[in-house]
């Protein structure tokens, strides 16, 4: 097995979220990398599957390999009260701050951008809001 | 002068992790210069950042993993460009390093970097003028720890991109130490490059991959005794300015500063 190889497998599996690497290769959507995890997603995907996916989205964009300037991301659907946010660490001895799923709507679709084929919408912002507010709504988080 | 041993400042999260590891290495609360790994710190307000960093040192240094500066299109290189240098412009770096990688394969995004095939030398040369004009000064390119291809072909490369464009070399000496593992060459064979050159180095550690029948670069365990050889081979070699401490996992304090310490003994410091 050469390295890239390895390396593409892993990176389907754990960015992309599929078992086996699909044959042949479809084209895929235009996308930046966190949101890998939605490139395969099922537009009727149940909401399980969804935020499994939104968390895993959530860590790719924690890691930052976009190398993008916002500090704070709510990916949310479309349809139903349900979101997930993100906010990354800023100042020393911070940690990055991870809210939802949960059941509230906090993003109207026409303020945000579609996400791929799927029915969520998410808004990236270069300001982060609240810390306090963020961390106790973290704290809801099951 | 004698060459300064310092450490990648790896995220916010490490702040005093990283400041313990110094304590314990006896290099003090602060250091001359401290390395950051601008990916981590990309969204960072620079002002407020540059403040963070003035706890540890008095100068800073940038090492970018993920620009993938040769992958992007125009205008997104133009965004990053613009995004970079206005931390650089804040900041005030003294060195600026990047990689020569590939991350993307038809399309879909790999988790880890990929070595340069080392060709489209009109590419690289025009993208790394376009990057050192945006950043007001020399880029410094990161020796890539050789998987596929001889270590000369990828010193031959460096070598004529650095002709052409005048860019320098961040040369990684535990990545030379993995190529020769991976019988792409022998460390010595890199110092004809580094021979009379002031050159800022970069040491991690490595792991030998039994699926793929490799060493990879992985900087999450302690400095190899080959790596101390290497340090000690380069030194005699070249003027090494600096060498950065690497460390992204397993990030035990004792651990690292045990690495620090032996660091500076192979430097004779």
């Amino acid at each position: 097995v050469s390295w890239l190889t390895k390396v593409r497998a892993t990176s389907f599996e754990h960015m992309y979220m599929l078992d086996h690497w699909p044959d042949p290769l479809p084209e895929p959507p235009p996308h930046d990398l966190w949101q890998a995890p939605f490139v395969f997603a099922r537009s009727d995907a149940p909401l399980g599957e969804l935020a499994a996916r939104m968390l895993r989205a959530g860590e790719l964009w924690f890691a930052n390999h976009d190398m993008c300037a916002h500090n704070e991301l709510i990916i949310a659907h479309a349809e139903v009260p349900w979101f997930c946010g993100f906010q990354r660490a800023a100042r020393p001895d911070e940690a990055h701050i991870r809210i939802g799923p949960l059941p509230l709507r906090v993003l109207a679709p026409a303020d945000a951008t579609p996400l791929l084929h799927l029915p969520l919408v998410f808004r990236e912002s270069l300001q982060a809001s609240s810390r306090q507010l963020w961390q106790r709504l973290a704290g809801q988080t099951k | 002068m004698a060459p300064e041993v310092t450490i990648s400042l790896l995220s916010f999260g490490a702040f005093s992790s990283t400041r313990t590891a110094l304590e314990l290495a006896g290099l003090g609360p602060r250091l001359s210069s401290i390395e950051i790994l601008w990916d981590n710190y990309c969204a960072a307000d620079p002002v407020q950042l540059a403040d963070d960093l003035a706890s540890f040192a008095d100068r800073t240094l940038i090492h970018i993993m993920w620009s993938r500066f040769l992958d992007l299109d125009d205008s997104a290189f133009d965004e990053y460009l613009t995004h970079l240098g206005a931390h650089v412009r804040v900041l005030r770096p003294i060195a600026v390093s990047d990689h020569l990688c590939r991350f993307c394969f038809d399309g879909y995004f790999v988790g880890a970097a990929q070595e340069h095939t080392y060709d489209r030398i009109e590419h690289v040369a025009s993208r790394i003028a376009r990057y050192q004009d945006a950043i007001g000064m020399q880029l410094l390119i990161e020796n890539n720890a050789s998987l596929e291809y001889p270590a000369t072909t990828q010193s031959e490369f460096l070598h004529a991109v650095m002709e052409r464009t005048g860019c320098g070399i961040m040369f990684d000496i535990s990545n030379a130490v993995v190529g020769e593992l991976n019988g792409r060459g022998a460390v010595t064979s890199w110092l004809p490059l580094l021979a009379g050159r002031d050159v800022r180095c970069h040491v991690g550690s490595y792991y030998w991959d039994d699926q793929v029948d490799r060493a990879i670069d992985s900087h999450d365990r302690e400095v190899s005794e080959a790596t101390r050889a290497a340090i000690r081979a380069v030194h005699a070699a070249a003027t090494i300015q600096s060498i950065t401490y690497e460390r992204d996992a397993n990030r035990d304090s004792a651990s690292i500063a045990a690495d620090l310490r032996d660091i500076r003994a192979s430097l004779c410091l």
